[in-house]
Order: structure tokens, then sequence, then C-alpha cells
């Protein structure tokens, strides 16, 4: 409900900035609009799809910039309303309209800021690289900074409102995932500019910009598909150890899902929640080294020495990932993951905050599993409060920060499901 | 050793156009006039770009080595004519030949002092690409002479753009035909196929140069020594990505060994199977004439091919999958090649992984189309199954006779042959 009246509110916002831009400025060159309505529908078509867990880009950010210079302010919005409007991927027609009101607000408000700080709209006579830089440089670096901004923050607020996620959490993951490269593409603005104006090239200088415009988009994809590459790497391995147990695979998922939204309660940082979220979703590869008859055997068959057996697969499962570099700091929190708050657990008989962070929350978050599972679909009421007095029940064995986080995120979100954890909404 | 003869050829006309150059500057008297400060400082500016780009090369395994930065700065230097204000700069080809030289040279030596790599076959063909461009654009087509500013063509921007963006494309097939040409004279490749591969590889990085280096020198009357730095950002982004995209394959690498070790770790296969069968097929395969790339999913194929087995409740005994029956085998390939498909990049792999049971009468009786890299992986598995990393004469003469039992039934006799020689080669004769 509140999302929803998030939404209206954003596009009430967006239509509102557009009119009072059409009322203020009028007509916008057709030309030269039509021409930037082309590239960012370009671009937004050739957009990386989701770069990291939640976020995607596209040089649209530079095509807007340049059109607060070329276009003026209904300009830029309309620039950002049309982009966004053909959407292939998008099914629901509201996520769409979401990102017209957004892109369409990212844009106007960019223009808006230039003309602010003394931008000049029409810099055909400005000479010399000081001149350049005081009335079109400096005021595209305002615009592309406050657009970045206006970006992540309608964007952190949609997650707000749609799962609870901490607010400031959202606007740092987002600003940290693409905000940098979003400030640093929007050199390239500024270039499109010199050589439209100054230049002279007018319309044929899109032509020549595309081609820095694929070479910074080549070095993003990189970033995305450095991201992707490990979310590959862990699903494979996740179906390696399916093969075997397929049960693992969406215990997985639920354990990764509940560990991530430990771990933003906690407030950890970008790096940190993934190295959590890896973690949790490989604390059971391990298993793959303890043999299957052993998995298959209901718990209280098994005996002690095999109960050991079954328990040193934490440690295998640490060693087995050893050699992937970009799951380096995750394996610690596999190996500790049956460590003991109060330092009785194995395999190191780690203390306290001796234990990575990352296996403190591994060992609440399977512990939560296990309870829900055991538990099966009864009054989620009744589920919950089961785990709290399970959780507590032993004190000493978990952190009680996480604890109290993992009750809290149960609260706020309900169940985990075996959702997808790794790219896309 | 490849290229052993094509480096000191490469070398010596390197030094020969570096010479060439700097005398013909000093001979013409080519030099920036006197008093025109803009003129040197510019001249300063394109000559650390260069150097740097020579310094930041981008290479990796695989790929053909480039320096985008100074390629982009040299073309720049030499496209340039006009700085802001209506000022034009007063050295011509010559000059701007020599600055480029000397500039290259030293980033090269620099990198070779600091104990780095540096290819010199594809520096000197860098420097082919700036010596058409300046001749071209400076000699032939604004015909201006050594020392004095360059006269105006009267082309309107667009037009300009175009002229330029096409020389600095020829300059651009000049270096990869002349690497080529080296590449081929050496080694055993024939020049077509070196080129066209050259050109592939390296298209999209060439375009983004030739355009940058246009954008340079027509935003300098505009912006003059500024637009150096700001139309090299995109190029360096790209240069930093580039070191994110190496990591990227190091990452499905470093993932393909875990995956070949986890049957391992496991207990399903005895220790080092994978290895061992991916060094011998990627032996095989040579034998055979695989290019480069089909021998590299071949050995990715090897590593994996085991992969499948952790799927079974209890292990086969020795992890032999050749002991095991046909049914069993198809299992333990199919959810081989499930897993493989799940990393989504190595669809290569997977359709090796596909045939690796499939016995070779099939491709006789049937007619099926079975990759000749699955023939080999079956092969050499079977052998290090029987052998099972036994490297005695005994053992390797026993596991044989029972390969030649399925010769043309279960295997390719071409492959085993292959095989045959393989071993034979290596260790001690049996």
């Amino acid at each position: 409900m509140r999302l929803r009246a998030y939404l209206a509110f954003v596009l009430l916002v967006s239509l509102g900035v557009g009119a009072w831009a059409w009322i203020v400025e009028g007509p916008p060159q057709l030309g030269p609009l039509a021409l930037l309505v082309a590239m960012g529908v370009l671009s937004f078509q050739l957009r990386e799809p989701a770069v990291s867990s939640r976020f995607g880009f596209s040089f649209l950010s530079i095509i807007l910039l340049a059109s607060a210079v070329i276009t003026g302010v209904f300009g830029s919005w309309l620039v950002g309303v049309v982009s966004t409007a053909v959407d292939r991927d998008q099914r629901r027609w509201s996520a769409t309209v979401f990102n017209m009101s957004m892109t369409g607000l990212v844009g106007a408000s960019g223009a808006v800021v230039y003309r602010l700080v003394g931008g000049n709209t029409a810099p055909d006579t400005l000479v010399g690289p000081a001149e350049l830089a005081l009335h079109v440089g400096l005021p595209l670096v305002a615009a592309d900074v406050v657009g970045c901004l206006v970006n992540a923050l309608v964007i952190a607020g949609v997650f707000h409102f749609d799962q609870g996620v901490p607010f400031l959490v959202l606007v740092r993951s987002v600003l940290a995932g693409s905000g940098l490269a979003y400030i640093g593409y929007g050199v390239i603005g500024f270039l499109f500019v010199v050589l439209w104006y100054p230049v002279d090239l007018g319309a044929s200088s899109a032509l020549l910009i595309m081609a820095p415009l694929l070479a910074a988009r080549w070095a993003f994809i990189q970033y995305g598909e450095e991201v992707r590459s490990h979310e590959r790497t862990i699903d494979t391995l996740v179906t390696a150890l399916g093969t075997k147990e397929p049960p693992a695979v969406p215990r997985s998922r639920r354990a990764a899902r509940l560990a991530e939204w430990v771990a933003e309660e906690l407030g950890l940082g970008p790096h940190q929640i993934e190295t959590v979220r890896y973690a949790a979703t490989l604390h059971e590869i391990g298993h793959l080294g303890v043999p299957t008859r052993l998995l298959r055997r209901a718990p209280e068959a098994v005996s002690v020495a095999e109960r050991r057996v079954i328990d040193r697969h934490c440690v295998m499962g640490a060693r087995m990932i050893e050699g992937i570099d970009f799951l380096e700091d995750a394996r610690s929190g596999i190996r500790h993951q049956h460590e003991r708050f109060d330092g009785g657990g194995r395999p190191d008989g780690l203390v306290g905050q001796d234990i990575p962070v990352a296996a403190r929350i591994v060992a609440v978050t399977s512990a939560v599993e296990d309870l829900l599972e055991a538990t099966g679909e009864t009054q989620w009421d009744t589920e919950t409060a089961v785990v709290a007095r399970a959780l507590q029940s032993d004190p000493g064995r978990f952190d009680p920060a996480v604890v109290t986080a993992v009750l809290a995120v149960l609260e706020k979100h309900g169940r985990p499901h075996a959702a997808s954890t790794g790219v896309g909404r | 050793m490849i290229g052993a003869a094509r480096r000191p050829f490469a070398l010596v006309l390197g030094l020969a156009g570096l010479l060439v150059s700097v005398v013909v500057t000093f001979v013409t008297g080519d030099l920036p006039a006197g008093g025109t400060q803009e003129g040197l400082g510019v001249v300063a500016a394109f000559a650390v770009a260069i150097v740097l780009g020579e310094w930041f090369l981008l290479s990796a395994p695989g790929f053909r080595g480039s320096a985008p930065m100074a390629m982009a700065s040299a073309f720049g230097l030499a496209l340039t004519t006009e700085i802001p204000e209506g000022h034009f700069v007063s050295y011509g080809a010559a000059f701007v030949l020599a600055v480029s030289t000397v500039a290259m040279t030293v980033g090269t030596a620099t990198r070779v002092l600091a104990g780095r790599e540096a290819n010199i076959v594809e520096t000197t063909g860098r420097l082919v690409a700036v010596a058409v461009v300046t001749i071209l654009y400076r000699d032939v087509h604004l015909g201006q002479s050594p020392g004095t500013p360059a006269p105006t063509d009267g082309l309107v921007p667009w037009q300009q753009a175009a002229l330029m963006l096409g020389i600095t494309m020829l300059a651009l097939v000049a270096d990869t035909l002349f690497t080529s040409v080296l590449r081929a004279l050496s080694a055993t490749a024939n020049l077509r196929r070196t080129f066209v591969e050259e050109v592939r590889s390296s298209f999209a990085m060439s375009m983004a140069v030739a355009v940058t280096g246009v954008l340079i020198a027509l935003a300098a009357p505009a912006m003059g020594i500024a637009a150096l730095p700001l139309f090299l950002m995109p190029l360096v982004l790209t240069l930093f990505a580039f070191r994110r995209y190496v990591s990227i394959r190091a990452t499905y690498l470093q993932s393909i060994r875990t995956l070949s070790r986890l049957t391992d770790a496991a207990g399903y296969t005895p220790a080092g199977h994978s290895e061992r069968v991916a060094a011998l097929a990627v032996r095989v395969g040579r034998e055979l004439g695989l290019s480069e790339r089909e021998l590299l999913d071949l050995e990715y194929a090897a590593l994996l091919h085991d992969i499948g087995q952790v799927a079974l409740v209890e292990p086969i005994p020795g992890g032999a999958t050749v002991l095991a029956a046909p049914a069993d085998q198809r299992r333990i390939e199919a959810d081989t090649v499930a897993i493989v498909r799940e990393t989504g990049v190595f669809e290569g792999v997977a359709q090796i992984l596909e045939h690796q049971t499939t016995p070779y009468r099939q491709v006789r009786e049937l007619g099926e189309e079975i990759p000749l890299t699955s023939r080999i992986v079956k092969v050499v598995n079977a052998y290090e199954d029987l052998t099972a990393g036994a490297r005695s004469a005994r053992a390797r003469e026993a596991a044989v006779e029972r390969i030649y039992l399925g010769l043309g039934y279960e295997y390719d006799p071409r492959v085993v042959d292959a095989l045959l020689t393989s071993i034979g080669t290596g260790a001690d004769q049996g």
C-alpha cells in the first residue's frame, strides 16, 4: 500500500516538473530533441541488465546530461521519459511508468541545476579550455552529481517501501554500485556538448560520440560481468551440490536470502553483505564430501561418530572452494559456522567477535532454517515465537546481536522464500 | 621459440624509423618556430601521453597486445594543426614522427628496464600506423611544408572528421597487416587466417582508438590541449575495465579448477585424475592438430568430465567410469553436462561433454556427429581409468590392450593412434 502511494507520488512529481518546464520554457527545438530521444532509446535498449544484485546501468545518464544543455529542461525531461518507455524485459506496466517518471525527474533536475549554477545554454561562442570549463564543464558536474543523487534516492525509495530494507543502506548500496561510474561517465556528456557547439559538428557529433560511449559501455559491462561471473560460479557450485542432495538447493537459497536481510539489518557494508550472502549460499557445500547415506538418514538415527563426520563438512567446504579468489572472505564464514559465541564450538573454538561475522550470521540463519523446516507451514506468529524461544534457549551459542537482527527481519519480511538470490529483481 | 626471427627484424625497423625521423627533422629544419610557446606545450603533453600509453599496455594471454592510449595520442598529435585563438602549430610531419617515435621508444624502454613484458613487433606495428597517418594527412592531404603552419583545407567539420577517420582506419589496417605478416612469416599459420583473427580480436578497440585520435584533433581548436586528457578518459576507463575482464576470465578458470577437484575431495575419483586426463587429452589433441581454441575447450572439458559423479550414492570403485554400466555412464554424463551448463559460459565445453560416452560405432554406423574432442575425452579417460595413475610399462600395456579390444567399436582408431604416440614419447619406452 505504501509502495503504491510512493509510486503515485513519484509519478505526480515527475508530471508536475514536466508541466512546469513546458510552461516556463515553451516547446524545445524539434531536430536536436528527436536525435537525443533516439540516442536515449538506443542507450536504454543497450543497457546492462542489473549489474549488482539490484541495479541496472545504462549510458542514458550521459545522454540526459547532454540534453540538459542542448534541449533544455523540458527536453531533458522528455528524453528521460520517452527513452525508458519501450522496455522489452519489463512485463509490469507500473514498473515501466515508474522508470519513465524517474528518468524524467533525473533529466529535468540535471537541466535545472545546470541553469541554476550558471551553465551556458548556447556555448557556440565559447573558446578555450578555461571558458568551457567554467561555463559548461563545472555546471555539468553539478548537474551530474544531482542527477546521480536523485536517481539513487528515488530507487532506494522503491526498495525501502517494497522490501522494508533500511533507506540509508539502500542509498549507500546504490551509490557504491554505480554512483562513481555514473559521475565519471558524465565527462562524456561534456565532450558531447563540446563537439556539438564549439567544434561545430552539430548533429554529426552524435555519431562520433558513439565510439567513446561504446568504449565506456564495454568498460561498465565488465563490472556487471564480474558480478555475474561470481553469481554463475556460485550457482554452479550449488547445482553440483543439488545433483547430490536436491533439497540443499532451495535451502541454500533461503539461507542466503535470510542472511542477506540480517546483514543489511546489522548495517554491514556492501562488500561484507556480499561475503555473508556467498557464505550462506555455500554453507553446506561441504556436504559434497559427506557420504550420501549419512545425509539421507534422519537426524535421530545418526550416531555420535557419524555426526562428527557430518559436522566436518564445514571444514571440507571451506577447503573445497579454496583457490577461488572472490570467495576468499566467505571461506572463513563457512569454516566457522559451527563455532559457539561462548567459545565452546568447532573447529577452532573461537570466541565472540573473533568469529567472522559471516560465520556468526550463518550459524543463526541455518538454525532458523532448520526450525522453520521442522515446524512446517503453520501459523506464522507461532512459528516466529518458536524460533525466538529456540534461539534464546541456548545462551552462549549465538551472537545476541545477530539473534536480535534475525528476529527483527523475520518480523519485517516474513518467511524467506527460495527465490533466486542472485541477479534480477 | 616462435618469432625468434621476426623480433630482430621488427627491432631494426623500429630503430631505423626512429633514426630517420629524427634526422629528417633536423635536416629539413622542421621544428616549432622560436617563440611559439603553445606549440611546444602541446607537443610535450602529447609526448607524455604517448609515453604513459606505452607503459600501460593492454595485454593478456590469447590477446593481441595494444596500447590504446599511446595510439590515440599519437594520432591526435599527427592530426592536430590548430589550437585555440586561431593559432596554428608550426611543425610538420617529420617533427611529429620524431616526437612519436622517441616517446614510444622511451615508453617501451622503461617497460623493458622495469622488467615488464614488451612486444617489439607490436610496438613497431604501432609506429607504422602513426607514420601512415602523419604522412597521409600532413604531406599528402594538407601538403604542409616543413617548419611552417599547416594550410587549411577548407573542409567543414563533418567532412574533416570523415577524412581523418578514413586515414586513421587505413593506418590501423596497415598496423594489423604488418604484425600479421611478421607473425605469419615465423609461425606455421597462414597470413590470411592470422590477419582475419587479428582484425577480429582488435576491431572494437581499434575503432575506439581511431575515433578518439580524431576527436582530440577536432576539439583542439576549441579546447586546446585539454582535449587530450578529456577525450582519453573513456580509453583510460577501458584500461581499468580490461583488468577486470582478465580477472573475470581468471574467476571462470578458478571455478573450473575447483569443480574439477570436487570429485577428488569428495572421494569419488582418485586424486589428480581430472588433471591427468586434461594434460594427456591436450597432448593428444595437439597430436591431432586441433586449434588453440579447441584445445582450451578440450582442456576444460577434460577437467570437468567426471563432475557428474557427485550424484552417485555410492562411489564407483576407483572412480573409473569406464568400468561402470553404460546406463550409469550416461546418467553421470547428463549430470556433468547439466552442471557445466549452469555456468552459462562454457557451452563449447558442455557440447564436448555431451558425447563423451557415446561409442565410436555410432559415428561409423549411424553417421552421428560426435566432435573429435569428445572422442578424445572418451579415449583418454578410459586410458587413465584403466592405468589408475600407474606409470609403469606393464600398467600401460594392459590399458592399451583393453582399449584395443574396443577399437573401432567404442573408440576412434585415429584418436587411439594419437594417444599411443603421445604416451610413447614422454615416458620410458614400453
